[in-house]
C-alpha cells in the first residue's frame, strides 16, 4: 500500500515537469511576496498573462521582504533554465553578478516595479527595459496634490513627514526625493521616519513622531500597510480631514474609503497589474519573435482621487487594482 | 531483529548517518523528478553558494547546542558585525582592519552573551532572545535614517590587498607542511575516525593544489606584489571549476574541518560534550563548565561575524535588517543534522549536511515548480520528522 | 599528623545551617566511616572536602598545610578522588572518555595536542580489569550499561586515580552481593596502600567490617569520633538517630 503511494508520488513528480517542456517558463525574482497585498495584484497580472500566452510562471521571493534572498533565487531560476526573468532592482549591486550570469546564458531580463537606479549609464544592469512607475514623478505628484488641497482649504503646510517602511529600497528613496523636490523649495521641512510593515508598531511610531512634532500637518505614506498604520493612528487621535493632509502610494479598499470621506487626498497608483502582465507579454514576444522595446513603459503615476475612486473600487474587488 | 539492532546502533553512534540518509533520499527524489535541471552545475552551485553563509553560522550553533545552550542572537550578531565591517570600509579604513573590526564586534557580542549567562544563571534561550533584540537595535540605530550602506557609493573599484608574493608563498607552504605533519601522525593510530581522515585528506589535497599554484605563480618574481581582490577572495566565483561555484564554499568547508577536529579530537571538544551531557559530572571531574560555555559563545559570535563579512563580499551592501530570521533556519538545519536539543550529542558534519539539505529543498522546489511559500513549511515538516527519527533510534538508551 | 583536617568548619545555605563548628581528621592508612542520618551534614562535609563548595567558616589543612579548595579540580590535584552518589558520569560518552574525564591523555599530531583515544581505551580497560571490573568494549556509551556496571566504573575510576584520599559516598547501592564484596576489598586495599579512605554508608555491617574509626554527625554538628573497636552496633544506631552519646562512651 505504501509502496504504491510512493510510486504514484514519484510518477507525479516525473510527469509534471515533463509535460511542461514545450512551453516557455518565466520566473519573477523580486524583493517582496504574497505577504504584502500590493504584490498579490502583480502576481495576478502575471498569472492572467500566463494563461493568455500559455506559458509557465513562477514567483520567487521571500514571503514579505528580503533583498538578500534575491541572488539565490536568481541562481535557482538560471538552474531551472527559464526562458525569461522579471526582476526588481532595489539594490543593483546585490544582484549584479547573478543577473550577469543569467544574461550570459542568453536569458532576457525585464525590470519591473523598482527601476535600476543606474539605468542608461555605464553601471546599468544588462536588462531589456523597465515596466513600472516613475517613482520620482509619483513623489512629486503627491507633493503637488497636498499643496493644492491645502491652498483650497486656505491652510498652510507647516512641516511634512515621510515614513519609509522598507529600508534600502531605492524606489522608495526615489519617491522621497520627488516629494522633497517640490516641498523643500517652498520652504517646508520634510522629516524622514523609519517604520515597518507591521501596522500596530508603525502606528505607535507615528504617534510618537506627532507628539514630538505637533506642527507637522502633511504626510505621505508609501504603501497600503503604512497607510493602515496612519489610519489607525489618526482614528485613535481623533483627527479630522484637514487636520493633516495625507496622500499615499498604491491602493487598498481602506485607502479608497478614506479618499471618499476626505481623509486622503489622493493615492498614486503604479498599476501593479500592468507590471506583472506586461512583463510576461514582452518576455513571450521576445522569446517567440525577438521583439523588444527601446524605451521604458511607465505604468504610473496614475492619480486616484475623489473624482475616479468609485470605478477603481469596482476593479479592486476583482483584483485588478 | 539483529540487523535492525545493528543498524540502530550505527545510527545512534553517528548523528550524521541519519542526516546523510535523509539527504540522499531527498537528493534522489529531486534527481528523478527533474534530472535536466537538478543534476546540473547551476543547481548544485546555487545550493552550495546560498548555504555557505548559514553553514558557517551553523558551526557555532552546533558547538553551543552540544554543550547544552542556545544562541538565538546569531542573526543579530551577523547583522551588527557586517555593519561594523562595511561602515569601517566605506570610511576609508583599510579593508583588513575593517574586517578585524567586524570580527572583533562578533567576538564581543558573543562574549557578552556568555558572561550574561554565567552571571545571571538565566537559561541561554531567554538570554539570547533578549540580546537578539538588543543587538538588532544596534543595527537599526547605528546609521541615521536607517539607510543601507553600499560599497559602490564609496568606490567603484573592489577593495584590493597588496601582498608581496614571497609572504603568500611562505604562508601557503607552512599550511601544507602543518597539514602533512598532522596527517602523518594521525595515520599512525588505528582508531582515528573515518570522517576525520577523509576531511584531512581533502584538506591536504586542496593545500597541495594551492601550494603548487603559488609556486608556479610566484617563484619567477618572488618579491613582486600580488594584488588580491578582497571581496573576490571571500566570495568570488571560482574560475578553475566549471559552473558558478563561489569561494564561500571553500571557507565553509575549511572552517567546518577545523572545528570538527577541535570538537572530536581535543580535550576542549571532550569538555563540550561533557558539559552538555552532564554538566554536574563535568564540573565534578574538574572541567570548568563556565569557561566552556563562554568560549562557545565567543566562537559562535566570531563565526557569525565571519559569515556576515563573507555575505557582504557578495552583496556589497549592508542593511539594518541583515540576518533577521537566520537563527531559526540554522537551528532547524542543525537539528536535522542530528544534534540533540538537550545537549551532549551532535555532529558538525551532520550540521553541514543539514544546512545543505535545507538549501537543496529550496532549489529543488523551485525546479519542480512548487510555490515558494511552501518552502518554510517543508523545512519545518522535515525537521519534525528528523527529530522523531532521531528519538526513535535513541529510545533504548 | 592528620592527612586531612577540618578545623571549626561551618557552612550555611541561606538560613539553613548545614554544618557548625565541625572538627574532622582523616589519617593516612585508615578507613573512616562518616555516619549520620539524612540531613546530618554528611554531603555538605564531602562537598567541602572535594572543593564543590567552600566553607563559610573554619579552615582546611592537607598534610598540615592550610589549603583553600575552590574547585573540584583543586581537590583532585591534591590526590582526593571521589565516588559520588550520582556517579558523575556523562551518559552519552564512552567508558574510556568518562574514565579520563578532565584528564584526557593527549599526544602530539603535528603542532596540535589531540586526544589519544587508543591509549585511553587500552589503559582504561587494563586499569579496570586490574581491579576486577571487566568491560566488553571501552567505546560503549556509559548510558547503555546497567546501574551496577556504572557504579563499578565510577569506583574503578576513583580507585585508579586516587593517590592520597579516597571518598566513597554510598558506593554499593546498586551492586550485587558479589560486587559489594569487591568494593569492600578495594577499600581495604586502598588503606593498605596508605590512602585515607572516607566511607559513607547506611549499612552498619559494612562499617564494622572495614572501618577503623567513625565520625558521627547529627543536625550539622559532630557528635563524636570513635574507634570502631570501642563501639557496638547499638551505639551507632543510637547516635545516628540523634539520641545522644551512650553513657559508657562519654568517658573515653
Amino acid at each position: 500500500m505504501q509502496r504504491r503511494f510512493l510510486l504514484g508520488f514519484l510518477l507525479l513528480l516525473f510527469l509534471s515537469p515533463a509535460t511542461a517542456q514545450e512551453r516557455y517558463k518565466f520566473a519573477f525574482v523580486t524583493h517582496g511576496g504574497p505577504g504584502n497585498p500590493f504584490w498579490n495584484v502583480v502576481i495576478k497580472g502575471m498569472e492572467d498573462a500566463a494563461k493568455r500566452y500559455d506559458v509557465d510562471v513562477q514567483w520567487l521571493s521571500n514571503t514579505t521582504f528580503s533583498i538578500e534572498d534575491m541572488p539565490n533565487f536568481l541562481d535557482d531560476a538560471v538552474a531551472n533554465k527559464v526562458n525569461g526573468i522579471g526582476i526588481t532592482c532595489p539594490d543593483p549591486e546585490a544582484i549584479r553578478e547573478s543577473v550577469e550570469q543569467a544574461r550570459e546564458r542568453g536569458i532576457p531580463i525585464i525590470v519591473l516595479n523598482t527601476a535600476d537606479p543606474n539605468a542608461g549609464g555605464p553601471d546599468a544592469l544588462p536588462t531589456e527595459f523597465y515596466v513600472g512607475a516613475s517613482e520620482f514623478l509619483g513623489g512629486q505628484s503627491n507633493a503637488k496634490a497636498i499643496l493644492a488641497e491645502a491652498q483650497k482649504r486656505g491652510t498652510k503646510i507647516q512641516r511634512a513627514v515621510y515614513p519609509i517602511q522598507e529600508l534600502g529600497h531605492s524606489g522608495l528613496e526615489a519617491r522621497f526625493a520627488g516629494f522633497k523636490s517640490i516641498l523643500e523649495p517652498a520652504g517646508i521641512t520634510v522629516d524622514g521616519l523609519t517604520i515597518s510593515n507591521n501596522v500596530e508598531q508603525s502606528a505607535g511610531l507615528l504617534k510618537d513622531y506627532f507628539l514630538g512634532h505637533p506642527q507637522t500637518n502633511a504626510i505621505a505614506t508609501l504603501g497600503p500597510l503604512p497607510a493602515d498604520a496612519y489610519y489607525l493612528f489618526s482614528e485613535e487621535e481623533g483627527k479630522q480631514p484637514g487636520d493633516i493632509f495625507h496622500a499615499t502610494h498604491d491602493t487598498s479598499p481602506v485607502i479608497f474609503e478614506h479618499i471618499k470621506t476626505g481623509y486622503t487626498i489622493q493615492a498614486v497608483d503604479q498599476q501593479p497589474y500592468l507590471q506583472g502582465y506586461l512583463t510576461v507579454s514582452f518576455l513571450y514576444l521576445n522569446n517567440a519573435y525577438g521583439l523588444t522595446l527601446s524605451q521604458d513603459i511607465l505604468t504610473g503615476p496614475f492619480s486616484i482621487n475623489a473624482s475616479n475612486v468609485d470605478r477603481i473600487v469596482e476593479l479592486m474587488a476583482k483584483g485588478y487594482r | 531483529m539483529k540487523t535492525t539492532d545493528a543498524i540502530r546502533n550505527r545510527l545512534a553512534r553517528s548523528p550524521e548517518a541519519g542526516a546523510a540518509a535523509g539527504f540522499s533520499s531527498i537528493f534522489l527524489i529531486f534527481a528523478l523528478a527533474t534530472p535536466n535541471t537538478f543534476l546540473t552545475n547551476s543547481a548544485i552551485s546555487s545550493i552550495l553558494n546560498s548555504q555557505a553563509v548559514p553553514g558557517i553560522v551553523a558551526i557555532g550553533i552546533t558547538l553551543l547546542m552540544i554543550s547544552g545552550e542556545f544562541d538565538l542572537s546569531v542573526g543579530s550578531i551577523l547583522g551588527a558585525s557586517s555593519l561594523a565591517f562595511l561602515y569601517a570600509a566605506v570610511n576609508g579604513i583599510h579593508i583588513l582592519i575593517a574586517a578585524s573590526f567586524g570580527l572583533l564586534a562578533g567576538c564581543l557580542l558573543g562574549l557578552f552573551n556568555g558572561l550574561l549567562l554565567i552571571w545571571t544563571g538565566i537559561p541561554s534561550f531567554i538570554v539570547t532572545l533578549g540580546t537578539m533584540l538588543v543587538y538588532r537595535a544596534i543595527s537599526l540605530t547605528a546609521i541615521s535614517g536607517g539607510r543601507i550602506i553600499r560599497y559602490a557609493d564609496y568606490s567603484r573599484e573592489p577593495p584590493i590587498l597588496e601582498i608581496p608574493g614571497i609572504t603568500i608563498l611562505v604562508a601557503v607552504l607552512a599550511l601544507f607542511v602543518i597539514l602533512l605533519w598532522t596527517a602523518k601522525d594521525i595515520r599512525k593510530t588505528p582508531d582515528r575516525s573515518l570522517s576525520t581522515q577523509i576531511l584531512l585528506a581533502f584538506a591536504l589535497l586542496f593545500s597541495a593544489y594551492l601550494t603548487l599554484e603559488a609556486i608556479i605563480a610566484i617563484i619567477p618574481q618572488p618579491f613582486a606584489f600580488v594584488t588580491i581582490d578582497f571581496f573576490s577572495m571571500l566570495n568570488g566565483r571560482l574560475d578553475i571549476v566549471p559552473g558558478n561555484y563561489r569561494a564561500s564554499i571553500l571557507w565553509w568547508t575549511g572552517l567546518t574541518t577545523v572545528f570538527v577536529l577541535i570538537l572530536t579530537q581535543t580535550r576542549f571538544g571532550n569538555a563540550i560534550f561533557a558539559t552538555g551531557g552532564n554538566a554536574q559530572a563535568a564540573r565534578l571531574q574538574g572541567i570548568n563548565i563556565n569557561r566552556v560555555r563562554v568560549t562557545n559563545f565567543v566562537i559562535s559570535g566570531f563565526l557569525a561575524a565571519v559569515a556576515g563579512i563573507i555575505q557582504v563580499a557578495r552583496l556589497k551592501s549592508v542593511d539594518p535588517l541583515r540576518g533577521t530570521g537566520m537563527e531559526l533556519e540554522v537551528i532547524a538545519a542543525v537539528v536535522i543534522g542530528g544534534t540533540l536539543l538537550t545537549g551532549g550529542y551532535g555532529s558538525l558534519i551532520g550540521s553541514a549536511i543539514g544546512t545543505a539539505l535545507t538549501g537543496m529543498l529550496r532549489t529543488g522546489m523551485v525546479l519542480i515548480q512548487v510555490p515558494t511559500n511552501a518552502f518554510r513549511g517543508a523545512i519545518g515538516a522535515i525537521m519534525i520528522v528528523a527529530v522523531i527519527i532521531n528519538n526513535l533510534v535513541r529510545k533504548e538508551r | 599528623m592528620a592527612l586531612l583536617k577540618l578545623h571549626n568548619v561551618g557552612r550555611r545555605f541561606g538560613h539553613i545551617v548545614a554544618l557548625k563548628s565541625v572538627d574532622f581528621q582523616l589519617y593516612a592508612g585508615e578507613v573512616l566511616a562518616l555516619l549520620g542520618d539524612n540531613g546530618a551534614g554528611k554531603s555538605t562535609l564531602i562537598k567541602i572536602v572535594t572543593g564543590v563548595c567552600p566553607p563559610n567558616e573554619g579552615e582546611i589543612f592537607f598534610e598540615g598545610h592550610p589549603v583553600h579548595l575552590n574547585s573540584p579540580r583543586e581537590a583532585r590535584d591534591l590526590g582526593i578522588e571521589t565516588v559520588y552518589q550520582d556517579l558523575a558520569l556523562v551518559p552519552g560518552m564512552s567508558i574510556s572518555r568518562n574514565f579520563y574525564l578532565g584528564r584526557e591523555i593527549v599526544r602530539k599530531s603535528g603542532p596540535f595536542s589531540l586526544l589519544d583515544r587508543a591509549t585511553m581505551d587500552t589503559q582504561a580497560t587494563t586499569a579496570l580489569s586490574e581491579i576486577g571490573i571487566h568491560i566488553r568494549n571501552p567505546d560503549e556509551p556509559v548510558g547503555s550499561l546497567s546501574g551496577g556496571e556504572r557504579q563499578s566504573i565510577a569506583i574503578g575510576r576513583a580507585v585508579h586515580f586516587g593517590s592520597r584520599v579516597l571518598i566513597l559516598d554510598e558506593p554499593t547501592s546498586a551492586l550485587s552481593i558479589g560486587e559489594t564484596r569487591k568494593v569492600l576489598s578495594y577499600i581495604k586495599a586502598a588503606k593498605e596502600k596508605g590512602l585515607g579512605v572516607i566511607f559513607i554508608t547506611h549499612n552498619i555491617h559494612h562499617v564494622f567490617e572495614v572501618a577503623d574509626r567513625a565520625t558521627i554527625l547529627s543536625h550539622g554538628k559532630k557528635i563524636g569520633d570513635f574507634k570502631i573497636a570501642d563501639l557496638t552496633q547499638e551505639d551507632v544506631a543510637t547516635m545516628v538517630m540523634g539520641e545522644g552519646v551512650p553513657k559508657h562512651l562519654k568517658d573515653l
